[in-house]
Formats: structure tokens, C-alpha cells, sequence
């Protein structure tokens, strides 16, 4: 028995996993658990198993901790272009690495899915926080939040448009080193950082 | 969508063969009609009424926005070449007045002042669904998008506050 258990629990993370691929490739609705099935090698009797329909399978993705992030990057002085610059790297790299489970997200908000709708509440409000603790170091608490919104709106902005500009390629584009030091630039320009470099 | 319309389906039928054949109708460029700076001389102040004016055209149409996306985000390829099409006709709109204004880096401020207004548009269409134009169209929301296009845009280019 002790033997068997985390068997079960890999099977249930390969289906999950395979599920998230899926469902953010072609969208929930259009995906059925014989596709489901086929990606992880198993029988549909064999997956009923697990779960017991494609909506328990989705809460299931809903309830996976997010991979590579996030974490919380707290200021350690007056904020820099530099610490500027990880906190967008970060943001991307997490967007990177959960990538299939991000674009499930958006779908499924559209689609009028309350968890989702809450998750991805929640990832915008954390790169908010983040940035506006941040620009507290150096500006009052209205313009920090201004300056935290415009910043948000911009990643919001660009990252969509790439999304939607290169579909499945949209990974290796947010890694693009071209594309990373413009959105910084943008960043840059935004936080008010670089008048200060020249004042 | 007929009933919504008050119409009966022969009716709709008449004006477009099928769902696809309206939807290709659908996704005809933006009409924005006279812009202000169509009738007003070129200052910081008209160019943010221009930005704003296409923003607030897009929040009234929420419901087109929310559509748009989800066919967007799906891959379908009649509304991805739209996205194109508006920035390119944005292009046209905003970086042509910023190159007076901004010189040789226009390009790249259109760019920036592009993805912070649909950044805006995008964040309220998801967080706000049904309601998103009504939510667009708040004193607070406003408020806080003129407040970030003052500094996608800064007042007197080359001049530190």
C-alpha cells in the first residue's frame, strides 16, 4: 500500500499537467477526456479513476501551486533601476514557466469562471503590491501607487500582445532578450527612475 | 442574438449568410469616426484627448473587447490580423502626432503608451466582465488613466519636471 500511494499521486500530477497543456491550447470546452487520456497513456476507465469528471480535473489544475514563483521581492532601500529590472525579469520568468496554466486562466475568466477570475486577481495584485512598496522608498504613497498602476498596465499590455502575437511561440518570445530590455525601457520611462540618473 | 435584436432570424439571415459571415462584418477596422485631432491644432493637451478618445470609444465596447479577446487568445487567425490592424491604424492616430512632438523616438513611445492603454482595457474586460464598460466609464477609472498617460506622455519632451 505505502508503495502504491505516490504512484497514484504521479499519475495524478501527469494528468493535471497533460490537462493544463490541453485546456490552454484548445480551451476547456473543446477538449475531451479521451484526448486527456491518450496525452498520459491511460484508459478513460483508468482516468474516471482520478477524477471523476473534466470540471473536477480543472479544480484540480486551479488548486496546483504555481511553478518557478512567486516570490515576494521586498525593498531593501531606495528602489533602483536595477531592483526595478529584477522585479520585471521575475514577473516574466513566472509568466514563462507557467505559461499553458496563465493562458488557461485568461480563457477560462472569459469563459466566466470565478477561480479564475480570483487567481488572476490575485498575480496582478502581487506585482502591484510589490511595485508600489518599491516606489514608496522614493515618492509619497499616491504616486507610488500611480506609478505601480502604469507599470502593472504596461506588463498587462505588452505580454497580452505578445500572447496573442505568437501563440504557442509566446514563451521564447517573452525571453527574448530584445524584447525584454524594451519593455524595461518602457518600465523605466513609466517609474520616473531614469530623470533622476540625469538630475 | 436575433431576439436581442428584435428581429426575426430570416431577418438577420438577409444581411449575412451565417455566424462566420458576421463575424467577418464584425471584424471590419474600427470606425472612430472624427477624432479631436482631426479639428484641433496639434498640442500636449489634444494628443491626450486623442489617446483617451480611442480608449473610451473601445470601452463602450466592452462586450466587442471581451469577444475579441477570447477569439484572440484562442488563435483564431481573422482576429489576431485584427489586433494588427488596430495597431497599425493607432499608429496612424497617436505616433504620427507624438513624432511632431517627440522627434525620432515616437515609434517607441507609441509603443509603450499602446500597451499601457491596453493593458488598461484588457485588465478591466477580465476583471470586470459583464460590467466593464460601466466600470470604464467611473470618475476613479478615469482619473487613474489620465493620471498614467501623463507619464507615458510627458508634458514638454526633453524638459525635467
Amino acid at each position: 500500500m505505502s508503495v502504491r500511494e505516490p504512484r497514484r499521486d504521479e499519475t495524478r500530477s501527469r494528468i493535471l499537467a497533460a490537462a493544463v497543456e490541453l485546456f490552454g491550447m484548445q480551451g476547456f470546452d473543446a477538449t475531451t477526456i479521451r484526448q486527456i487520456s491518450l496525452r498520459v497513456g491511460l484508459t478513460d476507465a483508468a482516468l474516471y479513476y482520478h477524477f471523476k469528471s473534466k470540471r473536477e480535473i480543472l479544480q484540480g489544475i486551479w488548486a496546483l501551486p504555481m511553478g518557478g514563483g512567486p516570490t515576494r521581492i521586498r525593498p531593501d532601500g531606495p528602489l533602483t533601476t536595477g531592483r526595478l529590472r529584477t522585479i520585471l525579469d521575475a514577473t516574466l520568468d513566472v509568466a514563462v514557466h507557467n505559461s499553458d496554466f496563465l493562458h488557461l486562466i485568461m480563457s477560462e475568466v472569459l469563459a466566466g469562471d470565478e477561480i479564475a477570475l480570483a487567481l488572476r486577481g490575485e498575480g496582478r495584485s502581487f506585482l502591484r503590491r510589490s511595485l508600489t512598496e518599491h516606489f514608496l522608498t522614493v515618492t509619497d504613497a499616491m504616486d507610488a501607487e500611480i506609478r505601480a498602476d502604469a507599470i502593472v498596465a504596461l506588463v498587462t499590455g505588452s505580454t497580452m500582445r505578445q500572447r496573442i502575437e505568437h501563440g504557442r511561440a509566446f514563451a521564447a518570445a517573452l525571453n527574448d532578450a530584445v524584447y525584454r530590455e524594451r519593455l524595461f525601457r518602457g518600465a523605466l520611462e513609466l517609474s520616473h527612475l531614469g530623470q533622476q540618473r540625469s538630475a | 442574438m436575433a431576439r436581442s435584436l428584435g428581429l426575426s432570424d430570416p431577418a438577420v439571415h438577409y444581411y449575412f449568410n451565417s455566424k462566420q459571415a458576421l463575424y467577418e462584418a464584425l471584424l471590419e477596422q474600427p470606425d472612430y469616426g472624427p477624432l479631436p485631432l482631426d479639428n484641433a491644432p496639434l498640442t500636449y493637451e489634444s494628443l491626450l484627448r486623442q489617446v483617451t478618445y480611442i480608449f473610451n470609444w473601445w470601452a463602450d465596447r466592452a462586450g466587442f473587447g471581451r469577444m475579441l479577446l477570447r477569439e484572440q487568445l484562442a488563435g483564431e487567425a481573422a482576429s489576431v490580423g485584427f489586433l494588427a490592424g488596430c495597431k497599425a491604424d493607432w499608429d496612424r492616430h497617436v505616433a504620427a502626432p507624438l513624432e511632431e512632438l517627440f522627434g525620432s523616438e515616437a515609434a517607441w513611445r507609441s509603443d509603450v503608451v499602446f500597451d499601457v492603454v491596453a493593458g488598461q482595457y484588457w485588465d478591466a474586460i477580465l476583471a470586470y466582465g459583464e460590467t466593464a464598460s460601466e466600470v470604464m466609464r467611473q470618475p476613479y477609472f478615469s482619473t487613474r488613466l489620465a493620471q498614467i498617460l501623463r507619464l507615458a506622455i510627458p508634458e514638454g519632451p526633453g524638459q525635467q519636471p
